[in-house]
């Protein structure tokens, strides 16, 4: 078992919660609190959630392992997250506790001591550019 | 090997000069022996000549503007004796033109596509810049339709009078003098070419008829015989220390006492290293941005703990710049001892009348008033008539008027350290009259403190005293730094007695140094979208709001987002592109948070800093 920083498990941990909120079981079970409370059962935004948080739940498990290629697929889907949440922002409909993890979320992981982390523990092989070209 | 017949072709040897010196057999020698070696693009078109058979197919034209200029003295009968003697009308100025009727387009294609000349090939430029630069790079072409430019054709003309020229005179030619100042010796080098073809034939800012360009060695006058200390080469329009390399730069090429210097294509302009060299246009606009990019820079990375992103500014004002390359490349003809051709010096002076009396443009005057496809005028004066620096102050040019010659470092020095010695015992004296004079007062102030009837004086003297303390205090402080000071002149001394000059590239804070090759280089995807891509986004931005699917700004954001987002396809940057939105996504978010949560926050901090406090302050109570 390899070392991991407290915040490593802290992210995963707020990336799993924040995917179970986005199931519908979540929804029945505590009505008001998830985001797709509210939509009926027969919307396709429902399944596009459910995939959403199937995949969220998979990038935290794997993020766990310290994989580089793990570190970017979260990168992504923080980023994507983060535009979901600007986009309900717009709509007056902002989901700030979301919105504030996800942000808390990306510049941890972008971090220095972090990204150094990924690095040293390489477990895919193929490089991945962690770093800024022109900041090398 | 030139001989001394044809050095003394437009001046006797001995002859006075007007700058106060006379120039000799030596100091030719003294050129000779320094000479560069210029080696040049293997598409170069041009090689420098001399004046003569150049003024033979001009003409001479004055007026005020484009519409009303005319023939003064025509084609065939312009020479050196009556450019010299010829005067402009008030009101109206002087340009030679070396292309009467520049080719059609006909002659174009048939001159393109005819004659064993090299062919120029390079990567594109234009995959090295960002997108604004692609934008300016049009911008630029689309203004040499509004601009007063050089008409097509003219250099394609010009190469075959200077092809026709060399036929008769094949010398490649330089135009030289000898500069004594103080214990400098300052050789200048001057290079006329018939034409800058930078625009035409290297894809460059642009063209002139004519061309002079410049080398400089600076040679120390020492006791035991003269010996070469630095070079100092133009570029373009630069000046001051950057400009010149010391002799045992390890960049610098010689081949014995021959420093090699190479050609950017059609530009002609100089350079120590072989390589392409980006020529941008800096946006000052933006220098005042730097401190606040310094700024983020540093809470970025000091305070978030992000990755150093690098000198924003310097990255910025790279994407922000319209990029021209000039290639030095060396790889055609070289010129100068022991090459392809040797050099034929020929001395020139104030006492030359076409280079003193003639202040008009040597090529066409185009009128373009950002300059650039505008002729230069002759070795010693600028466009607008006044003396060039490189022509009465070859010193001041790179840099040099505040520096003496090596040799006289050691005795430099030495004087430098007794004049702070001195200073240091004059400081040391007033500190030893204080240090005598103040206990004394303090005991009088101490005694008239004792008496309330002599509060008026006391407080008078008391000040006294305070000035004195604060006196010394300063003096002691000057000396300690005159002590640092002696202490550095003494070590330089040291170092300087033991044969060490220090390091040669100290001066150069900005040295123009060749783009490095992995990043000349691209794949031929990538430099053709680079082509491309300009015109690409403007097409498809006109395409979205003609067709009302987006408006203008969303269209804009649209057609911006599909560029970066090819661009980092094509470079293999996807992770990267993906990382900065995340975390400009971020960023936004954070913002709005803060916004939107102004009040808590402020209230969370002050709750905060009190717990804080009381924290601290309890400890601090109960560990007593």
């Amino acid at each position: 078992m390899r070392g991991r920083p407290w915040g490593i498990w802290i992210v995963v941990g707020l990336q799993i919660a924040l995917a179970v909120t986005l199931l519908p079981v979540f929804a029945e079970t505590f009505p008001g609190i998830s985001p797709v409370d509210g939509i009926s059962q027969t919307d396709r935004w429902r399944d596009v959630y459910m995939v959403w948080a199937v995949l969220n739940v998979l990038a935290a498990l794997w993020l766990w392992t310290l994989s580089r290629r793990a570190w970017a697929l979260t990168m992504l889907l923080v980023g994507i997250g983060l535009s979901a949440n600007l986009v309900l922002w717009l709509v007056n409909e902002p989901n700030w506790l979301r919105m504030a993890i996800q942000a808390a979320t990306a510049f941890y992981l972008n971090s220095a001591p972090v990204r150094a982390l990924f690095q040293r523990h390489d477990v895919d092989g193929d490089p991945i550019v962690l770093r800024d070209a022109e900041s090398a | 090997m030139a001989n001394a017949t044809d050095i003394s072709r437009n001046r006797p040897l001995d002859a006075p000069a007007a700058t106060g010196t006379v120039q000799t057999a030596a100091d030719v020698a003294l050129l000779q022996k320094y000479e560069p070696i210029v080696r040049y693009n293997h598409a170069e078109l041009f090689f420098p000549t001399g004046v003569e058979s150049y003024l033979a197919e001009c003409d001479l034209l004055m007026g005020k503007t484009e519409r009303d200029q005319e023939v003064v003295v025509p084609h065939g009968k312009v020479t050196p004796e009556v450019l010299g003697n010829y005067i402009a009308e008030p009101g109206k100025s002087l340009y030679l033109r070396l292309v009467q009727k520049p080719l059609n387009g006909i002659e174009l294609a048939r001159w393109q596509v005819t004659g064993d000349r090299p062919r120029f090939h390079a990567p594109g430029r234009l995959a090295r810049v960002g997108l604004f630069g692609r934008l300016v790079d049009a911008g630029f072409n689309v203004s040499l339709l509004l601009r007063g430019t050089v008409p097509g054709g003219t250099a394609a003309a010009a190469q075959i009078k200077y092809a026709a020229a060399r036929e008769d005179d094949p010398r490649y030619v330089y135009y030289g003098r000898v500069i004594r100042r103080g214990d400098w010796i300052s050789l200048h080098y001057m290079y006329f070419y018939f034409m800058n073809d930078y625009r035409s034939t290297f894809h460059g800012v642009n063209d002139h008829e004519a061309d002079w360009e410049q080398v400089f060695i600076y040679i120390e006058d020492a006791p035991d015989g003269p010996a070469p200390v630095w070079i100092a080469a133009a570029a373009h329009d630069y000046i001051g220390d950057q400009l010149r390399r010391r002799w045992d730069d390890p960049t610098l090429i010689r081949e014995g006492d021959h420093p090699v210097v190479f050609a950017g294509g059609g530009s002609h302009a100089t350079y120590f290293e072989q390589g392409e060299y980006m020529t941008s246009a800096p946006i000052s606009a933006l220098r005042w941005a730097t401190g606040l990019l310094d700024a983020g820079r540093a809470f970025w990375v000091n305070s978030l703990r992000q990755p150093d992103p690098g000198d924003l500014a310097a990255t910025l004002e790279r994407n922000l710049s319209a990029s021209f390359v000039d290639y030095a490349h060396g790889d055609g003809a070289t010129v100068g001892p022991g090459h392809d051709g040797d050099w034929s010096p020929i001395l020139i002076s104030d006492a030359d009348a076409w280079v003193d009396g003639y202040r008009g443009l040597f090529g066409l005057d185009t009128h373009d008033r950002f300059g650039g496809e505008r002729s230069p005028a002759g070795p010693k004066y600028g466009r607008a008539g006044q003396q060039r620096m490189t022509w009465h102050d070859p010193l001041g040019f790179a840099g040099l008027d505040k520096a003496d010659p090596p040799f006289q470092w050691p005795t430099a020095l030495a004087e430098r350290e007794s004049e702070l010695n001195k200073d240091a015992m004059d400081i040391d004296a007033k500190i030893g009259h204080l240090t005598d004079t103040l206990p004394g007062l303090a005991l009088e102030v101490q005694a008239l403190a004792a008496d309330g009837g002599m509060a008026s004086l006391y407080k008078q003297r008391a000040a006294a005293l305070s000035a004195g303390e604060l006196d010394l205090r300063g003096l002691r402080a000057q000396a300690a730094a005159l002590q640092d000071q002696i202490g550095a002149v003494r070590r330089e001394r040291a170092q300087i007695d033991a044969g060490d000059l220090g390091d040669p590239r100290a001066h150069l804070t900005r040295p123009h140094r060749p783009v490095p090759q992995e990043q000349v280089r691209q794949g031929i995807v990538v430099e053709f979208w680079s082509a491309v891509s300009a015109a690409v986004l403007l097409l498809v931005t006109a395409a979205l709001v003609w067709f009302s699917v987006l408006p203008w700004w969303g269209a804009l954001v649209v057609a911006m987002a599909g560029y970066v987002f090819i661009e980092s396809a094509l470079r293999q940057r996807l992770t990267q592109l993906m990382l900065r939105i995340s975390l400009v996504l971020a960023f936004v978010s954070v913002v709005l948070i803060a916004w939107n949560y102004h009040t808590e926050l402020v209230v969370a901090g002050v709750v905060g800093l009190a717990l804080f406090l009381l924290v601290d302050n309890v400890r601090e109570v109960v560990s007593r």
